[in-house]
């Protein structure tokens, strides 16, 4: 008796703080809302601290590419599958992310065509194969019959549409996926910093490789339910970029891209429950630019800073030239 | 104070100078950056007119800031630059920079003779075509550098060396008064080198300028008749017998392993 | 539906239809890869992803204003702000914060981002199709037609008829500016040409062609035709002439085929093109002079000539010793090239019906002709001994 009207009193005044600030506890505390940003805000973890290394590797728009890419594969599994099981569309968009991914890498050894050239190129030719696909099995007499109103979702994301399932995909992914990053992280380090000396004490650069990109596709295909192909390259690297701004160390930079990532989904999310209609997709990735855009700004390292420093160097360069 | 006494003097050595040779290429108190980094601190060079020099210097000494910071192809953080009395702007059509053979994009698809040809561009300025006569002019220079049977290959299936003297041919095509060139001999066979080394002497019986960054020390002397010894600041410039001293390789760091025969 | 009922009474006139479509996507096609070559040139093929995603919110915005989504406000709208989204890319990696390409990562999926909420939000009314978006409305293209001096043609043939007059010009009238901006811009600068200035400019027409083919064609399919066919030129020609002139062959070649695939099988015109796109620039990657399997091909045949110079450099070296008749004896011959009978009798014979060699009855050995002789201190020098 006692603890229920604790426990009502508690809530009442933990809602009311919450009323206070502009949250609103009703749509806090709802069943869907828990379960879509757990799902967003794990995603974002994992993809900022992943896509961290991506940054730093510069290869930020080659998960753009993979991104885009990876929609053959929803199409693909669906059609062998005949279901929307998140399972199988998952893999198939791991499969074609995959394959997308070789190609780019072969291409780029065997012409003198640029790597951005590849990577658009690559990235159009899989995605009107995805458009292709899903336009061939829309009036197909035996496809036609599945229910298929969720394959849009893998373009641009509808978070909305998230299913405990799909939470627990993301954590399938997520925990191995940091279990690997923290294991390796000495060899990520090296790795990242300087790739020649990391092969020269012995560290096998092609397993790093083979490790990443494993980790990316997996986040990649996880996240194109909430996300979307198109725009999952942005929780990927955003996160990184932001980071990158406010610290040098490996470390810190992974955990600061983590608290990006995780905080950008849990405002997105918020605000896309909040308001209807809006996609949760892009609300997170407007929330993450927009901390993105003010760190380069007000950083140590942002243009603020850069400014006065600049003034500050004049002032004493002219001084001493004129001593 | 004592700075600004040793500036006086500086101006007065200059001045000297002057009376005796004809500047064409006069810098005075450069300063250039990089990501705010100092590269060149304070800089008085001058050029002699028709002479074959040399800049040397270290490793990371701000050689090729140097020839990018007069050309206008970097920005100054203070200094003035006047080549033949006037600003670069005013006269681009007489100089030619020749960059360090890694700065361009080889493969391009374009042919040996074509790049010569840009050399004309100068010339005709925006929209006007190149005419028979800057074809005759780009396979004349071409001619020159011995490279006329190369005239149709696309540039990225010529070695090191005809890399180089294509874009030397470029240079005569454009028909300049002065020659910028970075590191040409960087790199190149024997054969190149002697080419190279005959067309500067060439160019400077027909009254050119060359302005050219060495790394050789042993040539040196063989090959340019003045020299700029640079680490930052300049330490020394002048004629080579009497700026090539071990003093002044000292002074820039560049004496370890290398002494002058006297 | 009305589209299909509208498909349904003008069944008739189906060929045609067809022809106007193809002619279309030819058009803007050829546009496209007029630009696109000195896109893949200047290394900014990226720019054309970033570029057709953002100018969704140029229309979105353009459409706030204007009202109207016919008005040719809101195309000149929409392209000003994919300039303006190359500006804002430019400047944010010349801050030095960024690289240029998270530059690219970050800029268009923010822009993109905020035109999927403008409209899901401000203008639920205009019906927002993500298939239109990225895939265009190639079918409709006949149904939206203008009356032009009198001739009725699709409005989107029109319109990517003038921007292909355009790029015509702006191509022919800079491509020695062009040429030299993207071979060497210290040069270029040198010379009295502003990079800058050039720069602005290409990226201004491709905005504008990016827009204008948007509508027709889609987001996806305005890259593949940018990059594609430029690619596949760029690894096949010396010249820039040329370059140009092999990626409109490319882009007519990937429209035909891609489109009459998408009419055999019912599917996606354009996502069909953009994947025939991506086939023959692969084919291309393997094909091409320097290509993987022209490369294998090459080895295989080097690896067979540098035998038989093999052979004869064994011959040129013994033939004059006292072992000659050991070493090139005609039975014992193959015992000193440790190679099987069979194998050595066929490249000794190929090197007789060449000339090179000849049989010596006399000391029963194989020996050298004069021509064999060339041959041998060729190899010398070539290999340097």
């Amino acid at each position: 008796m006692l603890s229920i009207f604790l426990n009502k009193i508690f809530s009442l005044n933990f809602a009311n703080l919450l009323n206070a600030i502009g949250l609103d506890f009703e749509i806090l505390s709802s069943y869907t809302f828990i379960v879509v940003c757990l799902g967003t805000m794990i995603l974002a973890t994992v993809a900022g601290m992943v896509g961290t290394i991506t940054v730093l590797k510069g290869q930020s728009l080659i998960g753009d590419a993979i991104g885009h890419s990876s929609y053959p594969g929803i199409i693909l599994a669906f059609m062998i599958s005949m279901s929307l099981d998140s399972v199988s569309l998952m893999i198939g968009a791991i499969i074609s992310g995959t394959l997308a991914f070789i190609i780019i890498q072969f291409i780029d050894k065997n012409s003198k065509l640029n790597l951005d050239a590849i990577l658009a190129t690559i990235l159009s030719a899989f995605f009107g194969l995805g458009m292709v696909l899903k336009s061939f099995i829309q009036g197909h007499p035996v496809y036609g019959k599945v229910p298929q109103g969720g394959l849009s979702n893998y373009i641009f994301g509808q978070a909305a549409f998230i299913r405990t399932i799909d939470v627990h995909l993301i954590l399938i992914v997520a925990i191995p996926s940091l279990l690997i990053l923290f294991l390796f992280y000495k060899e990520f380090k090296i790795f990242v910093f300087d790739e020649v000396y990391a092969q020269s004490i012995g560290l096998n650069s092609t397993l790093m490789y083979v490790l990443l990109v494993l980790i990316t596709m997996s986040v990649i295909a996880t996240g194109l339910k909430l996300v979307g192909a198109i725009l999952i390259s942005s929780f990927l690297i955003v996160p990184g970029i932001t980071a990158l701004q406010w610290s040098n160390r490996f470390s810190y930079v992974l955990i600061i891209a983590a608290i990006v990532g995780s905080f950008s989904a849990f405002v997105g999310t918020y605000i896309s429950s909040v308001y209807a209609g809006m996609s949760t997709g892009p609300c997170i990735i407007v929330v993450m630019s927009g901390l993105a855009f003010i760190s380069m700004f007000i950083s140590p390292k942002g243009l603020l800073a850069n400014w006065l420093r600049r003034r500050k160097y004049l002032n004493d360069l002219s001084k001493s030239l004129i001593d | 104070m004592k700075v600004l006494l040793n500036k006086d003097e500086k101006a007065l050595r200059v001045k000297e100078g002057n009376m005796s040779e004809n500047i064409i290429v006069k810098v005075e108190d450069l300063t250039m950056a990089y990501h705010d980094k100092p590269v060149l601190w304070d800089n008085d060079v001058s050029i002699i007119a028709n002479s074959r020099t040399a800049i040397i210097g270290p490793n990371g000494a701000g050689k090729s800031t140097l020839l990018k910071g007069i050309l206008g192809l970097q920005k100054t953080l203070s200094g003035t630059v006047e080549i033949m009395g006037k600003s670069v702007k005013q006269i681009y059509k007489k100089i030619a920079y020749i960059p360090q053979s890694n700065s361009v994009n080889w493969d391009f698809p374009t042919t040996a003779l074509d790049v010569v040809l840009m050399g004309r561009y100068v010339h005709l300025g925006w929209i006007k075509r190149p005419r028979k006569k800057d074809i005759e002019i780009a396979k004349n220079a071409l001619h020159k550098m011995g490279m006329q049977d190369y005239a149709k290959r696309q540039i990225s299936q010529l070695s090191g060396g005809q890399k180089q003297r294509v874009f030397i041919a470029r240079a005569i095509a454009q028909n300049a008064e002065i020659y910028f060139m970075d590191e040409p001999l960087a790199g190149v066979d024997k054969n190149t080198e002697k080419v190279i080394i005959d067309f500067l002497k060439d160019s400077q019986k027909q009254g050119k300028t060359s302005i050219v960054i060495h790394h050789d020390l042993n040539t040196l002397a063989d090959y340019f008749d003045h020299l700029v010894i640079l680490n930052k600041r300049i330490i020394a410039q002048g004629k080579m017998s009497e700026t090539l001293t071990q003093a002044n390789l000292d002074a820039a760091d560049m004496g370890g392993g290398f002494k002058i025969n006297a | 539906m009305i589209y299909q009922n509208l498909l349904l009474t003008k069944m008739l006139d189906f060929l045609n239809y067809n022809q106007q479509m193809l002619l279309t996507l030819i058009v803007t096609g050829i546009a496209c890869s007029l630009l696109g070559c000195f896109l893949v040139l200047n290394k900014l093929s990226m720019l054309t992803d970033a570029l057709s995603h953002s100018i969704l919110l140029g229309i979105v915005l353009a459409y706030f204003v204007t009202k109207n989504l016919n008005s040719p406000f809101l195309l000149i709208g929409a392209s000003v702000f994919g300039v303006f989204t190359v500006y804002a890319i430019g400047l944010l990696s010349k801050t030095r914060l960024v690289k240029n390409d998270d530059a690219v990562g970050i800029i268009f999926p923010l822009f993109f981002s905020l035109a999927v909420i403008l409209i899901s939000t401000f203008a639920r009314n205009v019906h927002l199709d993500t298939d239109i978006v990225l895939m265009g409305q190639v079918i409709m293209i006949p149904l939206n037609t203008m009356t032009v001096f009198g001739v009725e043609l699709p409005k989107a043939l029109f319109y990517m008829l003038i921007i292909l007059l355009i790029n015509l010009i702006f191509v022919v009238v800079f491509i020695k500016e062009l040429k030299i901006s993207s071979f060497d811009p210290e040069f270029a600068t040198l010379a009295g040409f502003s990079s800058g200035l050039l720069f602005y400019g290409l990226m201004t027409l491709t905005s504008f062609t990016a827009v204008a083919a948007f509508d027709a064609v889609g987001a996806i399919l305005v890259i593949a035709l940018f990059v594609g066919p430029a690619a596949s030129a760029y690894m096949l020609t010396k010249s820039l002439k040329k370059m140009l002139l092999v990626s409109i062959i490319f882009s007519i070649l990937n429209s035909i085929s891609g489109f009459y695939l998408a009419i055999a099988f019912n599917v996606s015109i354009s996502g069909m093109i953009a994947v025939t796109t991506g086939f023959t620039t692969f084919m291309t990657v393997l094909l091409n002079r320097q290509g993987i399997i022209t490369a294998i091909y090459l080895r295989h045949k080097n690896r067979k000539e540098f035998r038989l110079d093999l052979l004869i450099m064994h011959l040129g070296n013994h033939e004059d010793q006292e072992d000659a008749e050991f070493e090139l004896g005609f039975a014992t011959i193959k015992d000193h090239l440790y190679w099987d009978q069979e194998t050595t009798e066929r490249r000794l014979n190929r090197l007789i019906d060449q000339g090179f060699v000849h049989r010596n009855h006399e000391r029963k050995i194989y020996c050298l002709t004069e021509k064999g002789r060339l041959r041998y201190d060729m190899i010398k020098v070539d290999y340097g001994v």
